[in-house]
């Protein structure tokens, strides 16, 4: 028996193990307070609205989404009055019950003739079936507080009527008068929805300031937590569940060429509207700025050119990057998905990769974008529904990858083990020797690509020929422009203090952990160079045909342009 | 067909059969403790090794979890957080279980990073919740498995109980340490429990660098036994027809493949391949030189089998530096990283030992002190062809790293042209001079046959390739299975400071450590540590590899009668 201790050992040992450790493991998973509900998938949380008045006009298209927060992710975005109160109002509550650590966002996306003209975020904190609507925000404006929170129904409310009354803290107070109706005419019932509710909400708010303001509404609840059908009861305005759009795929277009680009001026800097955090390298389509924040967990949409927020929306799957499509941006997920929304904030399509998506997509100009995954393949998909143009396996999991586009055609470059492969819009796929898994490959232009290796640089064309081989003593100069990205002429690089300091034309105004964006003539160091000083942490850069946006770790933006 | 059944037989006999008998872990005779250990843990390396081919399946079912506190961002799938630990802690446990019957010169620095280790790992408990218990745990756990294996050292009967307590203690540590950092994950933004294993595996895959370097001469070895193999069975041929047409076909292939490799070798670089070829040529004819009096009767064995111990040798000096930058880095942990001594010693001590030029300076010194006991030595020629051999590339490899001039590497590529084109010459000269037997020419056929097959690309990637789509892992985990089943002949050995039943344990307790950190790079899709893992096995070919190549083609080139040799 002895003799078999240390046989025991192991497998006692191994039960032990895996008793007190891995079935921790296991069940903590995705840590929740992380993640939220997986209740809520991309699928769910999108529902297209119209606005239609009483004479059947539309009004307006709303979008609404819903998705689940744990409550210090929502109140990060709120002023600190606002946080502290939500947090004593939260802290009494036992939070380590599953139900209440969590509050639902419901976003509103109100579009008149195709453009954003308001949004409205409700937070409301769910306890049981009853939902109590804790702080509604116009546009991120004005907050309004309510004490007690306001008792809307839902569709597992009993009770048949109700009427509270509590203050607008510090702006008035409020009554709410919620009744259970019948329908009363055909437009109230939906289409294919059963067991659904009907309530008539009458909420009047006496500000000290304007007195008296009455909503009144009769909202439908069916098997969806949020009412999907709701009647403006004062102006008859009724707002009503649309079957999903169908998105037409557009003529292709041809890819700008970015030559021309001699100059960057500044349009503008945006400050956030609350504190981020700015992991990922953001996107740009051909109009507005992507920014995801890594603690409220919003895609935030910013003009390019006004700066103006244009909407956010909180996405459930976390997020692990993102890049600009030609219309809009793509999402890849920690669930090995890429998801694509539209420039206006809803979901285009879904789609599940084999492993996570982790490499640049490429210029936004193409309708075509290529994404490399951890498992190593790189895959090429429709940005219009994400169907499947191209895929080509590596066996190893690249290090890095690029994609050179020029006139219509494309090649997408992976580093890694099994050294420099690429595949090209045809599907051939192409394995270059002369860049081995040690080297460093650089995007040089919109169709070159440097491979910098220990016995020299080689320029690769998107065809993927030598063009070019630099032997040591060349090499450094190349190996000093190559972390810029090329915007035309124009050479874009961030770099840190130290660097910055480096040029001596500088020398006052750099400070050391700080980055700056530095901008000069391609090749041609010091000629009417700019540089800009972007603030603390890691900055990320990204770069359209004839826009330069930088966001800081803060969420600041610069934008630049060529005139 | 029956002689394709017997050539078949005669494959698997020579390439599996007897490798496998005598390189099997010899268990008959030891105490039941340690054949149940050696037993288990081998087993457990296979499963592991399973594991490591369902690596795609494993990760695409299991929910990954991001990482990003060391350099490159990883995506973990909780099934690896889950086993990868537990296979490890059974490694550590039936390391050091296995040194304690071992002599202080392999048992003091076992003993001495498994404390490191754990110290670290107490470091970092401390450093999450400074309120916790756990650390003390893990620190009095630790000082438990010292004070056992001090007993169990001095006290011979201590030692199955002993061998057992160690175990589980060390299981038991991993356990509580896990368990706390996991709970503490929960409720932070980054996953303690993901950084901390993921540096645990990467000081952990630096002291298993001796065993992946080895596990590429198995490798290798293989492939040079299946290459031999088809050599004497051309050398062996019969049959009147084939005598004359198979040289002539043997040695027209060759040169049609040697001549697309170097055309593309030479598109890359002509003075590279250039400087190689003739670095590889003087490298070559010395140890002809060297190999002139091996005696016929001499075995391949004998070479295999010093080219392990070899092997083993200079692995133990090629990883040397980043595994004192990697203790050192584990003893910054252990001692606070802001500390004093941190600061003023360790930190200091990590920047001189990562400057670039270090490693390379190491290699070619070490080789160069193998050619220098090539000189010092008598002794079996074909031991010190070997030794040559090896010196010789990492001392060229390693000095045209250090000058920056082209890479001069000396691969199997050179070492096939270089014997093509000798053996050519000769059956040419001998043509001419009307002295060339059928006997002779086949023997020079099989010499193109040995080398030109070992030069093929199966020679440096391994026949795991075409089964296993692991990038460069494919060869290190062929190896490694190859080496439990057949590597275990200095294991085998016996002596009395150095018992076989201990050597046993500590062998399959690393080859264990060893695949759980393959699995680890293969489950996380790791490239940094795959990378050097794969690079690591690739060394082990093309030092001691090449040099064992090398040592067999001189030994049979011998076999040619003596009077017709050609590099007179």
């Amino acid at each position: 028996m002895l003799a078999w201790g240390p046989f025991l050992a192991m497998v006692i040992g191994s039960f032990a193990y895996w008793a007190v450790a891995v079935r921790g493991v296991m069940s903590e998973g995705v840590p929740s307070r992380l993640t939220g509900s997986d209740s809520t998938t991309a699928q769910t949380w999108m529902a297209n609205y119209q606005q239609i008045s009483a004479s059947g006009d539309v009004l307006a298209e709303v979008s609404l989404s819903e998705h689940r927060l744990p409550v210090g992710l929502v109140t990060v975005t709120l002023p600190v009055a606002l946080q502290e109160w939500i947090n004593s109002q939260t802290s009494a509550i036992d939070n380590r019950s599953p139900n209440f650590n969590e509050i639902s966002v419901s976003t509103l996306l109100i579009r008149g003739a195709n453009s954003v003209v308001g949004q409205v975020d409700e937070f409301s904190f769910r306890e049981g079936g009853f939902s109590h609507l804790l702080v509604t925000r116009f546009g991120g404006a004005s907050d309004l507080v309510y004490d007690p929170p306001l008792r809307y129904p839902t569709n597992e409310t009993s009770e048949t009527s109700w009427e509270e009354s509590g203050d607008i803290v510090g702006l008035g107070s409020y009554t709410l008068r919620v009744k259970a109706v019948e329908p009363t005419s055909r437009e109230h019932e939906l289409e294919g929805q059963v067991g659904c509710k009907y309530f008539e909400v009458l909420l009047d708010r006496d500000f000290h300031s304007v007195g008296v303001q009455t909503t009144n509404t009769v909202d439908s609840y069916c098997s969806d937590s949020l009412p999907v059908s709701s009647r403006d009861l004062v102006s008859g305005n009724v707002l009503k569940r649309l079957p999903p759009k169908e998105y037409q795929r557009t003529s292709t277009r041809v890819a700008a060429t970015t030559s021309d680009v001699t100059s960057l001026g500044f349009i503008g800097k945006t400050v956030p509207a609350w504190p981020m955090q700015v992991k990922f390298e953001p996107a740009v389509d051909k109009s507005q700025t992507y920014v995801f924040d890594s603690i409220s967990r919003r895609l935030v949409a910013y003009g390019i050119l006004d700066g103006l927020v244009k909407w956010s929306l909180a996405i459930s799957p976390q997020i692990v990057g993102l890049c600009g499509v030609p219309d809009g941006v793509v999402l890849a997920t920690l669930d090995r998905q890429v998801i694509a929304v539209s420039a206006l904030g809803e979901l285009r399509w879904a789609r599940s990769m084999g492993d996570v998506v982790f490499a640049p997509c490429g210029n936004f100009a193409f309708e075509s974008f290529s994404v490399a995954t951890v498992d190593g393949s790189i895959t090429s998909l429709s940005s219009v529904d994400g169907t499947l143009e191209a895929t080509a396996t590596l066996g190893f999991s690249p290090t890095t990858v690029v994609r050179l586009e020029s006139q219509g055609k494309w090649r997408v470059f992976a580093l890694g083990v099994g050294g420099l492969v690429s595949v090209a819009d045809d599907r051939s796929i192409t394995i270059t020797s002369e860049c081995p898994a040690d080297a460093n490959l650089f995007k040089w232009s919109s169709s070159a690509l440097v491979c910098l290796k220990s016995s020299g640089a080689q320029v690769f064309d998107l065809s993927g020929e030598t063009i070019e081989r630099f032997a040591p003593p060349e090499t450094d100069l190349i190996r000093s422009a190559l972390p810029a990205q090329p915007i035309g002429s124009m050479s874009v690089q961030i770099i840190d203090g130290e660097l910055c300091a480096s040029y001596s034309s500088f020398t006052q105004t750099c400070e050391k952990d700080h980055a700056y964006l530095l901008i000069e003539f391609r090749g041609e160091p010091g000629r009417e160079t700019q540089l800009w000083k972007l603030g603390l942490g890691s900055h990320l850069l990204s770069v359209g045909q004839r826009l330069l946006v930088a966001v800081n770790s803060a969420g600041e933006i610069w934008r630049f342009g060529s005139p | 067909m029956n002689g394709l059944g017997r050539l078949l037989n005669d494959a698997f006999v020579i390439t599996i059969r007897n490798p496998i008998v005598g390189g099997f872990p010899r268990l008959k005779g030891l105490a039941t403790s340690v054949q149940v250990t050696v037993v288990g843990t081998l087993a457990l390396s296979l499963f592991t090794v399973v594991c490591v081919g369902l690596s795609g399946v494993l990760r695409s079912a299991s929910p990954l979890l991001r990482d990003e506190s060391l350099e490159a961002v990883v995506y973990v799938p909780t099934i690896a957080l889950a086993i990868v630990p537990l296979l490890t802690a059974i490694g550590l446990g039936v390391v050091i279980s296995g040194a304690i019957g071992a002599p202080p010169k392999i048992a003091h620095p076992v003993v001495g990073l498994y404390c490191l280790l754990f110290a670290a790992l107490a470091r970092f408990c401390r450093d999450a919740d400074p309120s916790s218990r756990t650390w003390q745990l893990v620190v009095a756990l630790t000082l438990g498995v010292l004070t056992t294996f001090a007993t169990a050292r001095r006290l011979v009967a201590a030692r199955d109980p002993g061998r057992a307590l160690v175990i589980f203690f060390t299981l038991v540590k991993m356990a509580l340490v896990m368990r706390f950092l996991t709970s503490l994950s929960s409720t932070a933004e980054v996953r303690l429990d993901l950084a901390v294993i993921r540096v645990i595996l990467q000081a952990i895959a630096l002291f298993c660098l001796p065993v992946v370097f080895v596990a590429g001469l198995d490798a290798a070895k293989f492939s040079i036994t299946v290459a031999n193999w088809a050599a004497e069975r051309v050398s062996r041929l019969q049959s009147r027809i084939a005598i004359g047409i198979v040289p002539l076909g043997v040695l027209t292939a060759g040169w049609a493949m040697a001549l697309a490799r170097i055309a593309t070798e030479t598109s890359v670089s002509v003075t590279s391949f250039g400087w190689s070829l003739t670095a590889g040529l003087v490298i070559f004819f010395v140890c002809w030189r060297v190999g002139n009096a091996a005696a016929r009767a001499e075995s391949d064995e004998t070479v295999v089998r010093s080219s392990q111990a070899l092997a083993v040798r200079v692995s133990a000096v090629v990883v040397a530096v980043p595994l004192v930058i990697q203790a050192l880095g584990l003893l910054e942990i252990v001692i606070g990283t802001s500390s004093y001594a941190s600061r003023n010693i360790i930190q200091p001590m990590s920047a001189f030992l990562q400057r670039d030029t270090l490693p390379p300076t190491v290699r070619a010194l070490l080789g160069a002190v193998l050619i220098i006991l090539v000189s010092k030595h008598s002794g079996n020629p074909l031991r010190r062809c070997l030794l040559f051999m090896t010196g010789g590339i990492l001392v060229t490899a390693n000095l045209s790293e250090l000058v920056s001039t082209p890479p001069v590497k000396v691969g199997v590529m050179h070492l096939d042209v270089i014997v093509l084109f000798a053996s050519t010459a000769y059956l040419v000269k001998l043509l001419i001079s009307r002295r060339l037997t059928r006997q002779i020419a086949l023997t020079v056929a099989g010499l193109v046959v040995l080398t030109g097959l070992a030069a093929q690309n199966s020679f440096s990637s391994g026949p795991l390739v075409a089964i296993l789509p692991l990038g460069g892992l494919g060869l290190l985990v062929f190896g490694l299975l190859w080496g439990a089943f057949t590597g275990a002949g200095d294991a085998n050995e016996s002596s009395h400071a150095f018992a076989s039943s201990s050597r046993l344990v500590l062998f399959a307790g690393y080859q264990l450590l060893t695949i759980a950190v393959v699995l680890w790079a293969t489950l996380l899709r790791e490239p940094r540590l795959t990378d050097q893992l794969a690079s690591s096995t690739a060394l082990g070919v093309r030092t001691v590899g090449v040099g064992l190549l090398v040592a067999i083609v001189i030994g049979h080139a011998r076999i040619i009668p003596k009077s017709e040799a050609f590099a007179r």
